[in-house]
């Protein structure tokens, strides 16, 4: 029992900051909600599966079961954590140096925005990439589809999001900046 | 366009592609200014989606860890997720209790509806202008005649003294179970049955009276009292053995109806009044089994059961819904 415990703790403090990540970037940065979620996929996974699964595949349960519970988030309501977010925002500790902290805000709101443009499927794809850097076996894996899918939804996120980028970067440009 | 390697250039940025194949992409690359940006805008893409860092910074791993431990120690049954405590506070959903208040309105309904309009097995009334739906009316189904003919046989309720005469005196008539099991007719005793000390529920004063209940409310009823008679049998003197004569003919004349009710009821798979009757079956018979005056321990055993099998309120509540649905 300790033992296992010690492998959980192991896996979680391994696994728990990128699968927040992963989960904020999937609601489209709710971050509350990612941490709640990404606790709860933690707290299933010790509850049920733990014991049972083959080594090293604990990783692949996780993203799969905090997947399911972002997907049940979208279905169930949208707007539910979006004015409780926003007063965790506003009372989040601010960085030291303004600049600084306006410019990485506005970064990731674009990424945020531009990720949220995306299907699900792709976006989950696509994260899982360029965040967990899963190949697209255990992509598949995770979402439970087959490669080619995996790797037709990576390409098409990524053509997507360059012509946004591109189209972006044109109307920054065409302001006079 | 000149060239369209978009495809590739992903999977090669992804080291999905075969070696050779991703040799010849890396030379075209080399030599092709428009692929070369596909790259760098993909690679861009990758820096920046990488690079999101989290907005709110997560509860330390630590708290949280101990968080979901200590709720996965403590509460070990899977369900519903649950929230924790902080941020996930708010997370009420309204849907999902709304849905949840429906579906147990429906059931409540539903099961109050198959309570009340439950069709019973063997119904005698024939006196009602409009029975409610699933309630037979025993006139016209074709197996009722054995029983019409019974009851029209039955001399009208009349008083009795407790202790009735020779003939309804059996003192040392054992009765094994096989042999009533296999019983295919009721015996007499059962038709003249009717003790007045036993009084009903809804002003009937005879347990013959066709038109007030069905059989098996009756039965229900008529077992409950016993039940609760029995129950509250003391011995008129400590040491002295109970007088259970009365309570042992009543239980053998219940016991006959109980067997008949119960195979009706298991014919017309009436499961709920047929498992009732199945575990008031074995009491009366033991009740029925006793001697005139037997030992405190044999008469202490089987209130035990009767209090264990919480007989006594089921068929209390059998009763009350089954007169219930014949009103």
């Amino acid at each position: 029992m300790a033992s296992e415990d010690d492998e959980f703790t192991t896996l979680f403090q391994d696994f728990y900051p990128s699968l927040c990540r992963f989960l904020e970037c999937l609601l489209g940065g709710r971050a509350a909600l990612a941490q709640d979620l990404a606790q709860e996929s933690f707290l299933q996974l010790h509850r049920s599966a733990w014991t049972k699964l083959p080594p090293g595949e604990a990783r692949f349960w996780l993203y799969r079961v905090a997947r399911n519970f972002a997907i049940n988030e979208f279905r169930q309501g949208q707007t539910r954590y979006r004015l409780f977010d926003q007063v965790v925002q506003v009372m989040r500790p601010r960085r030291r140096n303004p600049e600084e902290e306006y410019e990485a805000q506005e970064r990731q709101g674009i990424v945020l925005e531009m990720l949220q443009t995306l299907p699900e499927d792709q976006r989950a794809a696509l994260l899982l990439r360029e965040q967990e850097q899963l190949s697209y076996r255990e992509i598949a894996l995770v979402l439970n589809i087959s490669e080619s899918k995996v790797k037709i939804d990576i390409f098409r996120a990524r053509t997507t999001l360059r012509e946004l980028w591109a189209r972006r970067t044109q109307a920054y440009s065409a302001r006079g900046h | 366009m000149g060239c369209d390697h978009t495809e590739k250039i992903s999977l090669l940025i992804d080291g999905e592609l075969a070696t050779e194949e991703a040799s010849s992409l890396e030379l075209h690359l080399s030599t092709c200014n428009q692929c070369s940006q596909v790259r760098a805008d993909f690679l861009g893409l990758r820096s920046q989606i990488s690079a999101y860092a989290l907005s709110g910074k997560p509860s330390m791993p630590r708290p949280a860890l101990a968080k979901v431990l200590s709720k996965s120690h403590t509460n070990s049954a899977p369900g519903r997720r649950p929230r924790f405590l902080g941020v996930g506070a708010l997370s009420f959903n309204p849907r999902f209790a709304a849905v949840t208040a429906v579906v147990l309105m429906t059931l409540a309904i539903g099961t109050i509806a198959f309570l009340r309009y439950r069709p019973q097995p063997n119904v005698t009334t024939n006196n009602l202008s409009s029975p409610g739906p699933g309630v037979r009316d025993s006139s016209a189904t074709p197996e009722e005649p054995d029983q019409l003919a019974r009851n029209a046989g039955r001399k009208p309720p009349k008083a009795q003294p407790r202790d009735t005469g020779p003939a309804d005196r059996k003192p040392n008539s054992r009765i094994k179970p096989a042999r009533e099991r296999s019983a295919p007719k009721p015996l007499p005793q059962l038709q003249n049955a009717a003790p007045p000390t036993y009084a009903f529920v809804g002003g009937s004063n005879g347990a013959d009276d066709p038109t007030s209940m069905t059989e098996a409310a009756r039965h229900f009823e008529q077992s409950e009292l016993l039940l609760r008679a029995f129950r509250n049998l003391r011995s008129a003197r400590a040491g002295k053995s109970p007088e259970i004569a009365y309570e042992r003919r009543r239980a053998q004349e219940l016991l006959y109806r109980n067997i008949m009710l119960r195979r009706e009821a298991d014919s017309e798979g009436d499961v709920q009044v047929a498992s009732l009757l199945n575990s008031l079956e074995p009491i009366l018979l033991d009740i029925a089994n006793l001697r005139n005056k037997p030992r405190s321990s044999e008469v202490q055993m089987i209130k035990e059961r009767v209090e264990r099998t919480s007989l006594v309120p089921l068929l209390q509540v059998n009763s009350m819904t089954v007169a219930r649905a014949n009103e």
